[in-house]
């Protein structure tokens, strides 16, 4: 196990409401293995990794709870500390590269950042290194194209660019959040591509966030669901789409557009997500499920075990009332 | 670069100081009164020689197109006021002296108006915010004429630190250059925030914290290239405003710039001396905003594809 | 998604974005005691013939040069004339300086706007370019001039100092202009026919008062700033008229003995500034959520 992450719980205190983003969220991610976070836009997905990382503004943003790396807590260590490991053993990946870059600077300059904010000294080497990685990363004339700036780049190759600049440090994590999505649909496919080959030859653990269940499904060894800021079901990627054990998984599952199915309408969640602001007790998936019942209300919403390495929190599945 | 200098110059530059030149031209010359009126004991006679002297008994469109002529020549022409003496040797004499005052105001305005809009923009609401604002936004609204004479007062008059008036010591220039530029400290200020406000939020910034990056330098690298950007096309008209000369901090001070020159002329109807300071000027104005807008390129690398 | 019925009730009426923002002004502190400073200073400014305690010019020389007392709150100047009344005779002429060259320099400048926004093209690069070559022009030296060489009056000083900002008005304007014009529901107005005039009269204008209004704002401090900095050169209102700028000016010359005189006239036309600048903020982010977050 590489990081532990266990109840962790932000909210944004904001002055209309205190608004709870993330709530009582553990899991584990392993050496080498791809973890999937899945949920819709405003599931904490996205706010779930900034505070892990600590990228959230203090002030407005509290955060509780634990994320062991190294021994390391991470939410209860000082800020210099946290800065040593961020970039550092852990990096990030975003999902719009061309916002992501600043538009100011070099290419090169921003790629040997992490290295020389983490105590390299020659600026020469950490060059040469930036080089090495682009051309790993499959960018053509690496040479000549770092000293560019990030409009001469198409989004695909400033994504490229910013994969190589996450593994600059040779990091343990990478974070990527819904890297692919601002990408045409034939460039996402070759940047997946690329992240597999380069999570083999550097032994990564990579956190994927993305809503996408395809991605999911080809790219990722174990899924996490996210709902309203909690986690409905953990699983194998292959006991998640086998073996289903939460409603809302099936609504998503369902919900992916297949030639299958296309003859039919598409399949749409009734509802809407619930407003984030509004604290209900219960199983937050509850007002769209077209399985629940009065029960639901009064679940606790813990994570249980249903098969091996299978957790769900829906209380019906885990009372076998239910099988999906 | 040399193809967008010259579109400048010949597009721009050259046809709005034509359009300067002759409205200010006619502008004083079919106005009442004259540069010799004022000295009441002139006989008619003695009048018309003056005029014939200097040319000015001549048709007026012929008088314009001799004076464009001229300048073309680089000659702007004796002063009416000062006999013997041309305007080009009195603005060489004047302007190192508005240049010199000018640019300690421009390093100070620069230097404390960036410091207080970064720090004002690091947290926004908070009490560092509202002071640094407020203090800034008295820039603005004590003018230089309240301003200047109150330093005089407090600082000369009162502990005697520096002198009230002239420009012969470094002292001399301390009170003269705070209050030409504490204006712009204003104005730098309130730009560099809107500008930080802005740059704070972009995507680019999170990614330089994600990679591990301490604040100043997210700061200092990422955030104020892009929030220097407003300030930096302000900077032109403000740069050449300070440089050339304030009429009022010249005034209060007593110092020998090309300000002082040109109200006097102006007092004076020193036709050669006042159109030549106009267009000096004008030169001056036209220069900052070409310079502001090939710092705006080196900055900003957007802008480099035209 | 599906459209609810209740859904239309969160469509803002005509009037909300002028309440809205009225709110978010009325919560701006500085904005105002701003407002309530300058309405209590006009208003005396204004009852000044009514309420002043001395005559504005009755010089009285045994009482020259008397510091702020009981008898004259703000103290004397050297030729014993009450320098509260000064400032508020001063504050008249200010004030109408201030309000009436804005309101030149706003009809000038909305009126150029408009023209060069709506009907765009050739016109709109002819007139935009003639405030291009104003922009060079040194202002400054163009008011001095003004001036200097002719009769000055008051209406001159308006004229004068409306013809610097309206420069400034115009490019907003355009702008404002531009950007409405191609917005969807001015097709739909000339869908139905519309005239020309209606169509500008209906819906332009009404478009463009907000930023209008609050540049306006921002332009009567700019005026009455330029005012008392000619003023202050002896070139702007003439005796036995009195400005703040006269104050300030007749005040640096005695500071040494009478600071009082600098002082007092000095912060009324801070204080003054201080206010409209904070009002003229407290507008915009008010009524312009885009610039709201500076």
């Amino acid at each position: 196990m590489i990081l532990d992450v266990r109840n962790i719980s932000t909210v944004f205190h904001l002055r209309r409401a205190d608004i709870h983003a993330v709530k009582d969220v553990s899991f584990q991610l392993f050496k080498g293995e791809t973890l999937g976070i899945v949920g819709e836009s405003g599931s904490g997905k996205t706010v779930l990794c900034q505070s892990i990382l600590g990228l959230l503004p203090k002030p407005p943003v509290k955060t509780s709870g634990h994320a062991y790396f190294d021994n390391t807590d991470l939410l209860d260590c000082d800020s210099k500390k946290l800065r040593q490991i961020r970039g550092n053993q852990i990096s990030m990946i975003f999902q719009d590269p061309s916002s992501a870059f600043n538009p100011y600077l070099r290419l090169s300059e921003q790629l040997i950042e992490p290295l020389i904010s983490h105590g390299y000294k020659s600026r020469k080497n950490a060059l040469e290194k930036a080089r090495i990685i682009l051309s790993e990363t499959k960018i053509p004339q690496p040479q000549k194209r770092m000293y560019q700036y990030p409009h001469e780049f198409s989004g695909g190759m400033l994504q490229r660019a910013m994969i190589g600049m996450a593994l600059i440090t040779n990091p343990r994590i990478v974070i990527a959040d819904e890297p692919t999505t601002a990408l045409d649909v034939t460039v996402q496919a070759r940047i997946l591509q690329l992240m597999k080959r380069l999570q083999n030859q550097y032994s990564l653990s990579i956190i994927f966030i993305t809503h996408n269940l395809g991605i999911v499904a080809g790219f990722c060894d174990r899924v996490v669901v996210m709902y309203a800021g909690v986690v409905l079901e953990t699983a194998s990627t292959a006991d998640l789409f086998n073996h289903t054990a939460h409603p809302y998984t099936k609504a998503l599952i369902k919900s992916v557009p297949s030639i299958d199915n296309s003859k039919d309408s598409l399949y749409m969640i009734p509802g809407m997500p619930p407003d984030p602001a509004a604290r209900l007790s219960g199983c937050p998936f509850e007002p769209r499920c077209r399985y629940r019942t009065d029960k639901c209300l009064k679940s606790e919403n813990r994570l249980r075990e249903t098969g091996k390495n299978h957790f769900t929190s829906c209380i019906r599945v885990l009372e076998s009332e239910l099988s999906l | 670069m040399g193809k967008f200098i010259l579109k400048r110059i010949f597009l721009e530059t050259l046809p709005s100081l034509l359009v300067i030149i002759t409205v200010t031209f006619f502008l004083i010359r079919l106005a009442p009164g004259g540069p010799f009126s004022s000295e009441k004991q002139i006989s008619a006679e003695v009048l018309e020689q003056l005029n014939s002297h200097y040319g000015m008994d001549k048709p007026l469109f012929a008088q314009y197109f001799s004076y464009l002529l001229n300048i073309c020549k680089g000659d702007f022409g004796p002063s009416f006021k000062y006999p013997g003496r041309t305007v080009t040797e009195l603005i060489s004499e004047s302007f190192p002296v508005s240049l010199e005052l000018g640019l300690y105001a421009l390093i100070f305005a620069i230097l404390t108006g960036i410091l207080a809009g970064v720090v004002a923009a690091l947290k926004p609401g908070s009490f560092m915010d509202y002071f640094t604002m407020s203090v800034s936004m008295a820039g603005i609204c004590i003018p230089a004429f309240v301003l200047g004479p109150l330093l005089v007062l407090v600082f000369s008059l009162k502990f005697g630190w520096v002198n009230v008036s002239g420009w012969n010591t470094f002292s001399d220039r301390i009170l003269p250059s705070i209050t030409l530029g504490m204006m712009y400290v204003a104005y730098i200020a309130r730009l560099t925030r809107g500008g930080m406000l802005e740059t704070m939020v972009q995507d680019f910034i999170y990614t330089a914290r994600s990679k591990g990056l301490s604040e100043t330098a997210v700061i200092f690298k990422h955030a104020l290239r892009g929030a220097l950007l407003p300030v930096i096309s302000f900077m032109g008209p403000a740069a050449a405003g300070m440089i050339s000369g304030s009429f009022v901090v010249e005034t209060i001070f007593s110092i020998p710039g090309l300000g002082r020159f040109f109200v006097t002329a102006a007092f004076n109807r020193d036709y050669t001396m006042i159109l030549g300071t106009v267009i000096f000027y004008a030169i001056i104005i036209i220069i900052f905003n070409t310079l502001v807008d090939i710092i705006q390129t080196i900055l900003n690398p957007r802008l480099r594809n035209y | 998604m599906s459209e609810k019925p209740q859904d239309i009730k969160a469509i803002p009426s005509g009037n909300s974005l002028w309440k809205e923002g009225m709110g978010r002004f009325m919560h701006n502190k500085l904005a105002i005691f701003g407002s309530v400073f300058l309405f209590i200073l006009v208003l005396l400014c204004v009852l000044a013939p009514l309420i002043a305690p001395y005559s504005y010019e009755t010089q009285n020389l045994s009482y020259g040069s008397e510091p702020p007392g009981s008898s004259h709150i703000m103290g004397t100047d050297p030729l014993g004339r009450d320098l509260f009344t000064r400032i508020l005779y001063g504050g008249r002429v200010s004030f109408s300086v201030g309000l009436c060259a804005t309101a030149v320099s706003v009809l000038v400048g909305v009126i150029w706007g408009s023209f060069a926004g709506w009907f765009g093209g050739k016109i709109d690069t002819i007139m935009m370019r003639m405030v291009d070559i104003a922009y060079a022009f040194p202002f400054t030296i163009f008011v001095i001039i003004l001036m200097v060489f002719f009769e000055r009056s008051m209406l001159l000083l308006f004229a004068a100092i409306g013809a610097v900002e309206w420069l400034t008005m115009a490019r907003i304007v355009r702008a404002q202009v531009m950007s409405i014009k191609h917005q969807e529901f001015i097709d739909a107005a000339r869908g139905l026919g519309l005239s020309t005039h209606r169509i500008i009269f209906r819906h332009i204008l009404p478009n463009i008062t907000g930023p209008v209004i609050i540049y306006s704002t921002l332009t009567i401090p700019a005026v009455m700033l330029l005012e008392a900095f000619l003023s202050f050169l002896g070139l702007g209102v003439q005796p036995p008229a009195s400005s703040w700028g006269i104050l300030i000016r007749e005040g640096a010359e005695t500071m040494e003995e009478y600071p009082w005189l600098l002082v007092f006239p000095g912060l009324a036309l801070s204080l003054t500034l201080f206010s409209l600048n904070f009002i003229g903020d407290a507008l915009r982010d008010a009524l312009d959520p885009r610039s709201s977050r500076e």
